[in-house]
């Protein structure tokens, strides 16, 4: 092998991903179907806008804390993100993401510095051209 | 009403791994179980601690960026970096629920402890299952039909003979209410039904075609 392994060499191209006006059940579907733990959401022309995860998702699986013991900033927060019924209204942005030619290390570092699972990959032009999670990564210890 | 999805309706098998299970075998095994997570069990099989692919990503992590400050979760990430048996490299806590728990506690409970798994144990306290973020959105993905049978008898026992007067309909888990009621306070009742979304109140069609309030 020459040169250290890139996300290019490790990740999914295939592209799944929302748009901001997509509906939360239909999200909730795709990722289930799909296995993926986030998937991008792209805006118009194709740019990234944002990520929605499984933990952002989770929000609509709680149930909402009833108002009057919304006291604390994050509980005020997360019953206001309740109220959103799109994905554009749950979804982490701005999007972390990796290029093709991050380092394995250093998308891991991405990975861990986020809390996340997975990153779209996006290249220089600013298009989608896949996805990258742990297991993916992972696979550098596995050879070939 | 009916039952509750409950963590035992969405819970798979728990991936286990012994103790002293070297890191390479441990990539592989939850590979091949399509599992992000693994209880690590003892030589009797008794629980000791849970072990993510977060866990093992610690090993091909870049280290710190030179002149950094070191924080005390960089340190422990950088200890797991040379750890090499599934007891050094664990370190996500095991928290164990029952499977009778309700899947939106559950997925309050990871969110609370900061975690991605669940264990759930059986009576002797040996892991019977492991439940993960994917698992708990299956609530989310209830019939509308479902959430609709579910909301109209929620009406009937609420605002009893009123509810004639209030059509509902739901659509990719949103529920909309039509009537000419306030139906104020209602609106937070009906959010509390499992797979709802969101709520609204939609004024009956009029002459102007009908207008949103809520």
């Amino acid at each position: 092998m020459t040169g250290p392994t890139v996300v290019a060499d490790l990740m999914s191209s295939i592209v799944t991903m929302l748009t901001a006006g997509a509906g939360l059940k239909e999200a909730a579907a795709l990722m289930r179907s799909t296995g993926l733990s986030a998937l991008p959401v792209v805006d118009g022309e194709g740019r990234v806008a944002g990520v929605l995860s499984e933990a952002d998702l989770l929000v609509k699986v709680e149930r909402p804390a009833p108002a009057e013991s919304s006291r604390s900033f994050s509980e005020y927060r997360r019953r206001a993100r309740w109220r959103g019924t799109l994905v554009g209204d749950l979804m982490s942005r701005p999007a972390v993401i990796a290029r093709p030619d991050t380092t394995a290390p250093a998308a891991a570092r991405t990975m861990l510095d986020y809390g996340l699972e997975r990153l779209p990959v996006v290249d220089g032009a600013g298009r989608l051209v896949g996805s990258v999670g742990r297991r993916d990564l992972l696979a550098v210890f596995l050879g070939r | 009403m009916r039952a509750l999805t409950l963590v035992r309706d969405v819970m798979r098998p728990p991936v286990l791994v012994p103790d002293g299970m070297w890191f390479q075998e441990i990539v592989r095994r939850l590979r091949v179980s399509d599992a992000g997570c693994a209880i690590v069990v003892d030589r009797l099989g008794w629980p000791i601690g849970a072990l993510s692919e977060e866990d093992l990503l610690a090993r091909l992590a870049d280290p710190d960026r030179a002149g950094e400050a070191e924080s005390a979760a960089r340190r422990a990430t950088r200890r797991r970096a040379v750890a090499v048996t599934a007891r050094e490299l664990m370190s996500e806590p095991l928290i164990s629920v029952a499977g009778s728990l309700p899947a939106a506690a559950a997925a309050s409970l990871m969110r609370e402890r900061g975690v991605r798994h669940l264990a759930v144990l059986d009576q002797e306290g040996r892991p019977g299952g492991l439940v993960d973020r994917s698992a708990l959105l299956e609530p989310l993905l209830r019939p509308d039909l479902a959430i609709r049978q579910d909301v109209e008898d929620l009406l009937r026992r609420l605002v009893r003979e009123r509810a004639a007067s209030v059509t509902v309909d739901v659509r990719d888990g949103v529920v909309v209410l039509v009537s000419e009621l306030q139906l104020a306070g209602l609106l937070e009742d009906v959010e509390e039904v499992e797979g709802v979304i969101g709520v609204r109140r939609e004024e009956p069609a009029a002459a102007d075609g009908g207008r949103c309030a809520s």
